[in-house]
């Protein structure tokens, strides 16, 4: 169990002022649990993100939940993609190829 | 590593603030959550980063002038990256909705067509959209885990939700509640609720996939004379027959007394044997092994 403590120790340019805001702003989304939030990995790297972002490229924190957002967009683009790409695989060698051809053509 | 200067694209004699400023444009350019399709990124990302390192700290960058360090002479630990988790489960809560009828203009168009579902939002003017996910963290007992017994989350407003624990759920395992997220705009659907569960630990039994092992203290004379004796079970104590001659480590199974996961072969308990001679040795036993080892002696080490 990842708690905030933890999360500071791992990233320890982070301090729990900085971390607050993250959450506040919801950059950062851990689970609510019992007591206090929990994080996971993928928070944990997510904090490390931010780090980079807001302490050590200073991009400024008005442009943070942009740059984020076209972060987001691009995985959920990619798990979609991984979802299309998985589901042509499954069809008939004769299909697949098919697929590939036109979309060569297209992008051409 | 190349020199670091060259890779920075500054002048041996940079200030320290244009080091900075050659770093921050560099990395803005290279970063890999800000590349995630480019591995090349990576690795110029990671060269960018041990140049700053060493430029970056002006004690560093002068024992690297005076030739006292290589170039390699900082490293770090190994760095995990947003992208190897962005759009995978465990960062759902980031993704802006996976349900296939979200999944955006790609699909729709594919199979909306097809299969006649229509455009979305054919409203025209109102807006609408699926309300946010909603993600906890609850930790259960090791035998509410096994046996499936329903929890109850009290939320921050009072209100609470009732969890269905699937029988022989694992840690770190997500259950998913269908419309238990925030409320929807307009006439939009309900998020979604996740929760992770995490399993805490009993003090007799552990898990192996879906076995349950259980360390079982016997006593001296029961190893040797073997006999029945009792077990606890994750659904109660049975009987179970220890063999005359029994040893530490000796691993009796219980057939179908693990856990029952709602798919999937139903796990056995295994009991692992552990022999525990009184607290006080009396003379009558120091007495017979005294005797009993003139003629009997053996040795359990002899293939050591």
């Amino acid at each position: 169990m990842i708690t905030e403590k933890k999360v500071i120790e791992i990233v320890r340019t982070v301090n729990p002022d900085q971390l607050h805001v993250w959450v506040r702003e919801q950059w950062v989304r851990p689970a609510q649990g019992e007591a206090e939030p929990v994080y996971n990995e993928a928070d944990v790297a997510r904090v490390r993100l931010l780090d980079m972002l807001d302490n050590q490229l200073e991009v400024g924190r008005e442009a943070i939940p942009v740059i984020l957002s076209l972060i987001d967009q691009i995985h959920d683009m990619r798990a979609q993609m991984q979802v299309l790409s998985g589901v042509i695989e499954e069809q008939p060698e004769d299909v697949r190829m098919q697929v590939l051809q036109m979309a060569l053509e297209r992008c051409k | 590593m190349d020199d670091p200067y060259k890779i920075l694209g500054v002048d041996k004699s940079a200030s320290d603030a244009e080091i900075k400023k050659a770093y921050r444009k560099l990395a803005k350019k290279y970063h890999p959550d800000l590349n995630p399709s480019d591995k090349n990124a990576e690795a110029k990302f990671q060269e960018i980063s041990a140049a700053n390192d060493l430029l970056g700290d002006p004690e560093k960058r002068a024992r690297y002038d005076r030739g006292e360090i290589d170039a390699s002479g900082a490293e770090k630990p190994e760095y995990q990256y947003y992208k190897q988790y962005g759009g995978r489960p465990g960062a759902q809560q980031y993704s802006a909705g996976g349900d296939f009828d979200d999944l955006g203009d790609i699909f729709s168009q594919m199979f909306g067509q097809r299969g006649g579902a229509g455009p979305r939002g054919a409203g025209g003017q109102r807006f609408d959209m699926k309300g946010g996910d909603a993600r906890y963290h609850l930790a259960v007992d090791f035998l509410d885990a096994v046996n499936g017994n329903p929890q109850r989350i009290v939320l921050p407003d009072g209100s609470s939700l009732e969890v269905k624990i699937p029988q022989g759920i694992k840690d770190g395992q997500t259950i998913r509640l269908k419309g238990k997220g925030q409320p929807g705009i307009g006439a939009g659907p309900p998020g979604d609720a996740y929760v992770e569960i995490e399993v805490r630990p009993h003090k007799t039994f552990r898990r192996e996939g879906n076995d349950i092992v259980v360390d079982v203290p016997i006593s001296f004379d029961e190893a040797v004379l073997g006999g029945k004796i009792d077990v606890p079970t994750i659904d109660g104590r049975v009987r179970v027959n220890v063999p005359a001659g029994a040893s530490s480590g000796q691993t009796l199974r219980l057939k179908g007394k693990g856990v029952k996961p709602r798919k999937g072969k139903t796990g056995d308990q295994r009991c692992v044997l552990k022999i525990v001679m009184p607290k006080k040795i009396d003379d009558d036993l120091k007495a017979f092994a005294e005797s009993w080892r003139k003629d009997h002696a053996y040795n359990p080490r002899e293939n050591m």
